[in-house]
């Protein structure tokens, strides 16, 4: 960890004040992520606290954002939503990400038959309308957080295995593992001990795309009633909200959105900066 | 050529079999029991029965998707169990009012998105570049239900610029119900595709013969045009031609909202009645429109570069 | 799938600088043209509001309607939307005062109310003459020219119900009542694929007498049949043209009623207009006092439809909606929930804000019975008196007031028991020892169920629908739940989904709602009715052989006294048995804009928008924002 950390490209983000401060943007919100899943704090995120749609005030910090229309605070709602976008995006981003990868990098380097099979299964997953499959797919795995994870991964993965197949296709013919090859390495290792490592920077930027597309789609699925079941989330909130706006109470829409959108915005800021850093063909 | 095309449409049947043959598993298997739904409130055993024989639902599963098969390649889906119109009536009447505003809309993103990537690409590193590209990534960041709430609520009633919600057949009279659909739909879309399109011009504007063009002495216009522009011509293809299948099925959010009665919102109640022709149909549909979209891109590729030849 | 070769996509960090310079200029052009043509997109849009040709100075009502509408056949299973738009050409044999509270049913197409038999089995009906189908070329005989309706047409439609490949809806309705009917259903549906339904069967309870008699026969005394023939379910159809058209039937409206459908853009919206055929129908005479104090008399006695024509607006979303009434461009709306408490005080009356702008509104109490559900089968929540224990420990801990004031503004009515207000049978007030919330009561029956403090207790599963604000009441109920130590675990399912796992009994405890189909408070004891379990309408698949004894008792008895207090003592034995509680009837909340008169909103029946006036001379179409 500490070598990729002081590799080029890691300097090169490192120098990147923008993509730092996001960074630090996105650290926070894991920490707040975090310590809610440690139960430290908004953990009460479904207590009434006070009357039905009250405006915000500095009262107490559970009244900042007002509260919603069951009496519960925005804030806290807000707060904990955080512990399920990363909880969504996190798993569905690397589950997703590495069964890509794999399948990817199997495929690109072993070509033929496994290769057949694995752009086969892509391509059929790919023709089938994205949102006929989730809602399909959350038939068998059934509601809630799981239902969602797998219907994500068993989307998102198409993306990385793609391109990933595409990398390893290119460096497969590469000096450094025809070199290794008359070594005598086996395949397998060649794949993942040399091979694999190096399209680490489109697993990375993957992993970054992913994680923005879980939060936001589940905006959709919470709009189809398919979303997280018994907690809050930005998308439910903004659901819940998306009436209220016409009355001119717009905390719950507000909040949830803003919170995302710190959120995404950092990320997306900084897998550009990433892919930047990353990319070979720049120095 | 024509036996390149005949390979990739022997494979697309390969990947019909696929989609259909998930689909079905999906819906069939584990969809549940739909028939109790259509019978609402009450219901006996025997009309149980009855229906699923009506729906073709009493045969053994393979013989379900056999029928599933021969109505694709017929084109003949049957009826909605819901509204018991023809599939394909439905599908008919809802293709259009889907594409009255999703194909405005992906060619006017692709064009303005095409600007600001040469904007960007030209000004790489510095701050216009930094600008564009912050603006895109804003947009990209807040829910498109936002944007349409919000959009509908303030442009179309508090500033009523816009119509509300609407459709008109005639096409005079669509657009002006379409074009705050439209509006929202660039908006969304832009961020992506103008991040796109810049890293496709950077890529570009760099390149040997580019600079070879300068040295040369051709005019500004003319390398913009003529090298540069001809050359990112193959990522913008493809980036249209993927998003074809997707302009088909409208889009869920904008069509309720705005009350287009396109193929997002025929799909969103199959989808929620258990409409299981409706949904089989979309699907299979979408689906051919994927696998040829693919096999024109190829097409279109070779036809703009030479480089590329199809074997 | 790709094609190798050509070009890679990769990003580059920009290297500034370079001859790429003079590509300022084209750029710089291209941006600007792009902004250009977003503006100038967006200010074309802000052309004007254009009215039809057709509709200009004329009288045309503009109704939302809040689904997208299916299928036009009116036997077909329907939404209320569904049923509204066809109860505008299709109409009934019988249907309800316009203006007389409670419900009274009066004839439409019969010309009288019907004289029934001694042993109060057999019906005989008299069509009005001179009703005419609406003219349609399916009308081949007469050129094109609607025909007269006949006692004939009554049997055909009533007949209808048995065609499974229709996809009939209310014909539970009448299984087991119409003498030879279930016979001849049965029938149809064993016949092989493909083999011609027999029309012109004889079925003995569907007797044509002349012209314009027939007659019904029923199995035993049905009180109620009457409001089932007020149903649009049997609405007249004329036969030639529902076999002209064939599966077409059902995306046309070829009845008798004032208005015709002239166009139809699905998922969007409908056009009718005045039938020139129609009838010569008058604006009623009398009224309940109450109404006639809302000056709802004016028109007594005049021809109606007053309008030219009507156009149902179809809304997917609420936001539209609201706008679309608030700018005038609907004339009248049912306020979402989510908006009424910007529209209504605390006791929910208007806020002055649109009384000012003389906005009309009327507040209906709907016949409805929203409900928390038990599986009797469930050997936890059903079986025993653990789990009555229990369920009542459940009734005292849920707060209906807080779900009523948090989703409802407090508009619900809230009552104990099936039997909504409005009906006879039903008592106002709190009549159940188990109406919560009261936690040291519920705290004490858990204990007595053996459960102290939720001790023992499983989670307990409770399946309920996704629509609209159905997941935050959820999360609202277990919240309540769980202060009583219950861990109600929540399951949001689409309506077949729901559907299927109450009808197969898979659903341990479920939320659902019952509208009436009628107004009798029979329609909600059946729902309790051990015979009728699931996949029944008792989707509790409660049973106790008193009850049904007393259910068999009334079912065959006429309205009075002695027949409510039976009802009374079959709502006593539920609210004890406790199969479903929190029972809420929902109030739904109509606005309309000033130039739209004579409104008594109903939603039991559909027949009274002929009687709506347009007023397009008073000048104001309601609040201008335009």
């Amino acid at each position: 960890m500490n070598q990729l950390w002081n590799s080029r490209p890691m300097r090169k983000l490192r120098r990147d004040r923008l993509a730092m401060m996001c960074l630090m943007v996105i650290a926070l919100y894991a920490l707040v992520a975090v310590s809610v899943a440690l139960g430290f704090f908004a953990t009460e995120y479904d207590a009434r606290v006070g009357d039905n749609y009250q405006e915000p005030s500095a009262d107490s910090w559970l009244y900042w954002l007002g509260t919603d229309r069951q009496g519960r605070s925005i804030m806290v709602r807000t707060i904990y939503s955080t512990k399920i976008a990363f909880i969504v995006g996190l798993v569905t981003a690397s589950v997703g990400v590495t069964i890509g990868a794999i399948l990817g990098g199997i495929a690109g380097y072993f070509g033929k038959t496994v290769d057949d099979v694995v752009v086969y299964l892509y391509s059929t997953i790919q023709s089938i309308p994205y949102l006929i499959l989730l809602i399909a797919l959350t038939y068998i795995a059934g509601k809630g957080l799981f239902g969602i994870y797998v219907a994500f991964c068993a989307t998102f993965w198409v993306g990385p295995c793609r391109v990933v197949r595409g990398e390893v296709l290119k460096l497969r013919e590469a000096e450094y593992v025809s070199s290794a090859r008359a070594m005598g390495y086996g395949k397998w290792r060649i794949l993942f001990r040399h091979v694999m490592p190096n399209t680490m920077h489109l697993v990375l930027v993957y992993f970054a795309l992913l994680f923005v597309g879980a939060i936001k789609s589940e905006v959709i699925l919470s709009f189809l009633g398919l979303g997280v079941q018994g907690e809050p989330s930005w998308g439910i909130m903004i659901n819940q909200a998306r009436a209220e706006l016409i009355n001119g109470f717009y905390w719950q829409i507000g909040a949830a959105t803003a919170g995302m959108f710190g959120l995404v915005l950092c990320f997306n800021i900084f897998a550009d900066a990433l892919q930047d850093a990353l990319d070979p063909k720049s120095t | 050529m024509w036996a390149y095309i005949l390979r990739r449409l022997l494979y697309g049947v390969l990947i019909m079999l696929g989609v259909t043959g998930i689909i079905f598993l999906l819906l069939g298997v584990f969809g549940g029991d739909p028939v109790l739904a259509y019978l609402g409130k009450s219901a006996t055993e025997q009309e149980i029965l009855a229906l699923k024989r009506e729906f073709g639902l009493d045969k053994p599963l393979f013989a379900q998707y056999l029928d599933y098969l021969g109505q694709v390649a017929t084109l003949d889906f049957g009826q909605s169990w819901t509204t018991k119109e023809s599939v394909s009536d439905l599908i008919r009447r809802g293709v259009w009012p889907s594409l009255s505003f999703t194909l405005p809309a992906l060619l006017l993103t692709t064009f303005l998105a095409v600007c600001v990537g040469i904007g960007a690409s030209f000004f790489r590193g510095r701050a216009p570049d930094r600008g564009l590209m912050a603006i895109a990534v804003l947009g990209m960041s807040i829910s498109f239900l936002v944007y349409i709430v919000v959009f509908q609520y303030l442009l179309a009633y508090v500033f009523p610029i816009f119509h509300i919600h609407g459709y008109e057949a005639a096409l005079t009279e669509r657009w002006q119900y379409l074009a705050l659909p439209i509006i929202i739909m660039v908006i969304v879309g832009l961020g992506y595709e103008s991040r796109f399109y810049r890293s496709v011009f950077v890529e570009e504007v760099v390149r040997d013969h580019v600079t070879t063009a300068y040295a040369k002495g051709a005019s500004r216009y003319r390398v913009m045009f003529i090298h540069v522009l001809k050359n990112a011509l193959i990522p913008i293809i493809t980036r249209v031609m993927i998003s074809v299948p997707f302009l088909v099925t409208g889009s869920l959010l904008i069509e309720a909202f705005f009350g287009v009665p396109g193929l997002g919102n025929a799909l969103l109640s199959a989808i929620e009645t258990a409409d299981f022709p409706v949904i089989r149909a979309l699907t299979a549909l979408i689906a051919v429109i994927f696998v040829l979209s693919t096999i024109l891109n190829d097409i279109l590729y070779a036809v703009v570069d030479p480089r590329v030849r199809l074997e | 799938m790709t094609v190798r070769g050509g070009y890679s996509i990769g990003r580059l960090s920009g290297r500034p600088g370079g001859r790429s310079q003079l590509l300022a200029g084209p750029a710089t052009a291209l941006v600007i043209l792009a902004m250009v043509g977003t503006t100038g997109l967006a200010a074309l849009a802000a052309g004007c509001k254009r009215v039809p040709e057709w509709e200009r100075g004329r009288k045309i009502l503009h109704y939302p309607v809040r689904a997208r509408v299916g299928s036009l056949d009116p036997v077909v299973r329907s939404s209320q939307y569904d049923t509204l738009v066809r109860a505008q050409s299709y109409e009934t044999l019988f249907s309800y005062e316009y203006l007389i509270q409670p419900f009274k049913l009066r004839p439409l197409l019969a010309a009288a109310m019907p004289e029934l038999s001694e042993d109060k089995r057999t019906y005989t009906i008299e069509l009005k003459q001179g009703v005419y189908f609406q003219d349609d070329p399916c009308f081949a005989a007469t050129d094109g020219k609607g025909r007269e309706v006949v006692a004939r047409d009554v049997i055909y439609s009533l007949m209808r119900m048995a065609d499974r490949d229709l996809g009939p809806g209310g014909w539970w309705l009448y299984r087991n009542r119409v003498v030879g009917f279930d016979a001849f259903q049965k029938r149809m549906n064993d016949r092989p694929l493909g083999a011609p339904f027999d029309w012109d069967a004889d079925i003995p309870g569907l007797r044509v007498i002349d012209r314009y008699r027939l007659q019904i026969e029923l199995t035993r005394p049905f009180p109620q049949f009457l409001y089932i023939l007020a149903m649009t379910y049997t609405a007249v159809v004329p036969r030639e043209c529902a076999q002209h058209y064939g599966d077409e039937f059902s995306s046309r409206l070829i009845g008798t009623g004032p208005f015709r459908l002239i166009s139809w853009t699905r998922g969007s919206r409908l056009i009718y207009r005045r039938n020139p055929t129609f009838r010569e129908e008058r604006y009623p005479t009398e009224a309940s006092p109450a109404l006639e104090k809302r000056g709802l008399l004016g028109p007594a006695g005049q021809r109606v439809p007053f309008v030219d024509g009507v156009v149902f607006h179809i809304y997917e979303q609420e936001q539209p909606m609201w706008l679309k009434f608030r700018v005038g461009d609907l004339d009248i709306v049912q306020v979402p929930a989510e908006y009424q408490p910007v529209v209504y005080d605390d006791q929910l009356n208007l806020r002055r804000a649109f009384r000012d702008e003389g906005l009309g509104h009327y507040n209906l109490a709907l016949l409805d019975f929203i409900y928390r559900g038990f599986n009797m089968d469930d050997p936890i929540v059903g079986q025993g008196e653990r789990a009555r224990y229990l369920r009542q420990a459940i009734s005292l801990a849920i707060d209906t007031g807080e779900i009523n004031k948090s989703f409802y503004n407090s508009a619900n009515v809230l009552y104990d028991g099936p039997i909504p207000p409005g009906l006879a049978g039903h008592k106002a007030g709190v009549i159940s020892p188990y109406r919560g919330p009261d936690l040291d009561k519920a705290r004490a029956l858990m204990a007595k169920a053996g459960y102290p403090d939720g001790k023992g207790l499983p989670p307990i599963l409770f399946e309920t629908s996704r629509g609209s604000n159905i997941p935050e009441q959820a999360e609202m109920y277990s919240r309540q739940l769980k202060q009583i130590g219950i861990k109600l675990q929540n399951n949001f399912n689409s309506f077949p989904e729901l559907q299927e796992k109450i009808k197969r009994r898979k659903a341990q405890t479920f939320g659902l709602a019952w509208g009436a189909d009628y107004p009798d408070a029979e329609n909600f004891l059946q729902l309790f009715y051990g015979p009728n379990e699931a996949p029944g309408s008792n989707n509790f698949n409660y049973k106790n052989p008193d009850y049904d004894k007393l259910y068999q008792q009334i079912a065959v008895m006429e309205p009075g006294p002695e027949r409510t207090a039976i009802y009374e003592k079959m709502r006593d034995i539920l609210i004890e048995d406790a199969p479903a509680v929190g029972s809420m009837a929902r109030t739904r909340f109509y606005l309309w804009n000033p130039r739209l008169k004579n409104v008594m909103p109903a939603e039991v029946w559909h027949h009274w928008i002929r009687y709506l006036d347009v007023d397009i001379d008073g000048g104001s179409s309601g609040p201008e924002k335009r």
